[in-house]
């Protein structure tokens, strides 16, 4: 049988990065193909290529056994690919029908029906569950609630290829077991679905096959009958998981953060928690719980009320790298220092060989590579950015760090030297509260884990209750 | 669902700027009695209807995210070609020429933003002063060219049915591009495009082709408005509009217009411009000097835009009821969703 769709040794160079190095994947017509692998492993990037969105540096596409060359979105959604991208492709300021039937309007006599376009858009809605009006504008829907209108979208005419790329990211179980039920549905009636996760638990559910992807290359292409659960993580990350986390946890000592009652506006109420020296406390939470947003509430980013004491410093690293934490034109040096600006020099003076001097120590101590103050932070790899932001407060003399998504964007090996960093760094008697959508992470650092769901901490657990079932069972409650 | 509606309306920013429009309309007929005659009115709409139409083409290209600063040399040039051409060809070949010249500069504004990458802001500025530049050479002297009776004239001055024809022309372009970004698939690849370059591109809308389309209408509209100015006083001249990019900019914003692209509301213009321009009648006539003038537009602009600002994040009547009821009925704050 002839496949669906076919890529042939693609090859994709971004600046500085070989995002794919030859990569082979072959789509029947009729199943679900998941496609597996870490942050950064390709995933994102093969998908957009299939999507016309990014064109190959060599290699080829072929639909039905027949070479093509994808110039553009349109030329894919030509040929029948939907994509249900990562980042919500939607329009915030139009109304929920008309993002889901964007670019192809139904219109009359030249203009736009608006009758049909929310007779048309009710269908699709209804497939994924969803129950908001459709007039409504789409900005004012919950994060959740906006993922399944773009899944809807996906679904609102025939395509014959289906894309979801981390679709279930912000969804709770039942949704998430919805969708399941959409994707077999689809398979039943043809259509060729690839299912792009970094879950593998996720997979049993939907996928016929899988492929796992590392660093730009396939590692392998197996069904999924003829595999296992620990064999997948083992080919996703090239190494064994437990591996990654700090084993030896210092004696916690005098409470060093505690917060009361804290609420902000539509995103936490009433949370309370402590930090004591020398302890990891994590607040987890899937996408859109608020856990993520927590951080900056304590921090005094965003008005809230409520009870917060701070013995000693507070750093606060961002969830969003390059939009929150870097000045992505400047030099590490510069980054490293631009929290304790007053410090290089006499009153009212800045001396820049003085902040050199201290983004070396910094350097030095985070093991920063390279390890020169003077070389651009854009050119530095994700766990390195991070290392050079937590620099940032270590250089101010911060003892509660706050972190929010430290590892997103970041790969394995520089995500594990995080890991053994925020280790050390609570060892030499620091506090670090992280707020994390990665399971695995919190469950693997933590020493208490505070599980957030629609704003507010429903159960906190630690020692022998803090297992990945018991986190991930109180976040989805 | 009635009561549901009757919120909507509450809520929507157009019903809140009339509100604030007719109070000042209100202040003013006390203040003045010449102010609230019909007279007065249709003098005050006919001068609106000049800068309403740069204002409705300013707003189709901002439902794109188009910036255009170069609308008032476009009027200027227009005017100037317009006037030119009338000694020259006659009146109704001018006016033709005038408009495919002001398209003309559409199409250059979209081919250097989104071909040659440049900034928006910078490239209209910079076309703006090109344009003036143009607009002197064609006039030969800042005196400008005068407009003999004829087709121009006609269109500036006159009336049908004791409506004047600027106003008429106003309404029918805010007729159309009403029904452009409300009701064809073009318009809502505007606004698409405005809202989220990246889902429109995705769902197979041209970004650029959009943004092109902006430019092209917010020179057409200063073309036509350029030639019912020429129209009006008379004459082609070269500094004609001078610094009155600012305040269509600024009734557009004020009428709900997002200048991020977007979210775009015809109605909202047209209300913008009216109290705009009901700000200026009203404060001549009260013989306010014209330095107070200006220096009295720049604080009334700026309450209003920040009244209208207070609606938009949500502070609206509907929601001052709510808290105004709670108070009364000591009930605890709403808790966070």
């Amino acid at each position: 049988m002839t496949p669906l769709l076919e890529a042939v040794g693609v090859v994709k160079t971004f600046p500085g990065v070989r995002a794919l190095d030859g990569v082979d994947f072959e789509l029947r017509a009729g199943e679900v193909h998941a496609l597996l692998g870490e942050n950064g492993a390709g995933k994102s990037t093969l998908m957009r290529i299939f999507a016309g969105d990014h064109a190959p540096d060599s290699g080829e596409l072929r639909f039905d056994g027949r070479p093509v060359r994808l110039a553009s979105p349109a030329d894919a959604l030509a040929h029948g690919v939907r994509l249900v991208a990562q980042e919500r492709a939607l329009v915030p300021t139009l109304s929920v029908a008309e993002n889901v039937l964007l670019g192809r309007l139904p219109r009359r006599r030249g203009r736009v029906d608006w009758p049909a376009v929310r007779a048309a858009a009710a269908a699709p809605l209804a497939r994924v569950g969803l129950d908001v009006d459709p007039g409504v504008e789409l900005g004012l829907l919950r994060r959740d609630e906006q993922q399944l209108v773009e899944v809807a979208k996906a679904l609102s005419d025939e395509g014959r290829v289906l894309i979801l790329d981390e679709a279930t990211a912000s969804l709770s179980t039942s949704e998430s077991e919805r969708l399941f039920e959409v994707v077999r549905n689809l398979r039943e009636h043809g259509v060729g679905i690839v299912y792009i996760t970094h879950r593998v638990g996720e997979l049993t559910a939907v996928a016929d096959r899988v492929t796992v992807l590392r660093d730009g290359r396939r590692v392998g292409t197996s069904a999924l009958a003829g595999t296992t659960r620990e064999r997948l993580v083992e080919q996703m990350v090239g190494r064994k998981l437990a591996e990654l986390y700090p084993r030896e946890r210092p004696q916690p000592g005098e409470p060093r953060l505690c917060v009361e009652g804290l609420t902000a506006d539509g995103m936490c109420s009433g949370v309370s928690l402590e930090v004591r020296a020398g302890e990891i406390v994590a607040l987890f939470g899937l996408v859109g719980s608020g856990a993520t947003e927590i951080p900056y509430a304590i921090a005094g980013d965003v008005a809230a009320h409520g009870h917060v004491e701070v013995r000693g410093r507070l750093g606060l690293v961002p969830a969003d790298r390059r939009s929150e934490g870097l000045f992505p034109q400047a030099t590490v040096g510069r980054n490293i220092g631009a929290a304790s600006l007053d410090r290089y020099g006499p009153p009212g003076l800045y001396r820049r060989r003085r902040e050199t001097a201290a983004a070396r120590r910094q350097i030095a101590a985070l093991d920063l590579r390279p390890p020169r103050p003077w070389a651009p932070v854009a050119k530095l790899s994700g766990g390195n950015q991070q290392k050079a932001v937590l620099g940032r407060w270590l250089e101010r003399g911060a003892d509660v760090l706050l972190l929010s998504e430290p590892t997103r964007g970041v790969d394995v090996g520089a995500r594990a030297e995080i890991y053994r960093l925020l280790g050390e760094l609570c060892a030499g008697g620091r506090s670090v509260l992280l707020a994390s959508s990665d399971l695995d992470e919190v469950v693997g650092l933590a020493d208490r884990v505070h599980v957030v769901s629609r704003g507010r901490v429903v159960a906190v657990l630690a020692g022998e209750d803090l297992r990945h079932e018991r986190v991930l069972e109180a976040a989805t409650r | 669902m009635s009561r549901r509606l009757a919120v909507r309306a509450l809520r929507s920013p157009e019903l809140y700027l009339f509100v604030v429009l007719a109070a000042t309309i209100a202040w003013f007929s006390i203040a003045n009695p010449f102010f609230g005659t019909s007279a007065n009115f249709t003098g005050l709409a006919a001068g609106a209807a000049v800068l309403g139409i740069a204002a409705m083409g300013v707003t189709v290209a901002l439902a794109a995210g188009s910036i255009d600063f170069s609308i008032a040399a476009t009027i200027a040039l227009a005017g100037v070609i317009a006037a030119w051409l009338d000694g020259h060809v006659g009146g109704a070949p001018a006016i033709a020429g005038a408009l495919v010249a002001a398209l003309a500069v559409g199409v250059v504004n979209g081919a250097v933003v989104t071909r040659f990458g440049i900034n928006p802001f910078i490239a209209t500025l910079a076309m703006a002063g090109t344009l003036r530049g143009i607009a002197f050479l064609v006039a030969g002297s800042s005196a400008g060219i005068v407009v003999e009776d004829g087709p121009i004239v006609t269109l500036g001055q006159h009336e049908l049915a004791g409506v004047p024809l600027p106003i008429l022309a106003f309404a029918a372009v805010a007729l159309v591009a009403y029904l452009l970004l409300a009701h064809t698939p073009a318009g809502r690849a505007l606004l698409a495009v405005g809202g989220n370059p990246e889902a429109a591109r995705l769902s197979g809308i041209s970004v650029a082709g959009a943004q092109r389309w902006g430019y092209i209408a917010s020179a057409g509209a200063a073309g036509v408005a350029g030639v019912l100015l020429a129209g009006r006083t008379g004459s082609g001249l070269p500094q004609a509009a001078a610094g009155q990019e600012l305040l269509v900019y600024s009734a557009v914003i004020l009428g709900g217009t997002s200048l991020w692209g977007g979210r775009a509301t015809i109605v909202g213009s047209v209300l913008g411009i009216l109290f705009v321009e009901t700000l200026r009648n009203g404060l001549i006539l009260e013989r306010v000097s014209p330095y107070w003038q200006t220096i009295l537009q720049g604080v009334f602009l700026i309450v209003a835009v920040w009244l209208v600002r207070q609606q938009q994040l949500g502070r609206d009547p509907v929601w001052l009821a709510e808290r105004v009821g709670r108070r009364l009925r000591r009930g605890p704050p709403a808790e966070a969703r």
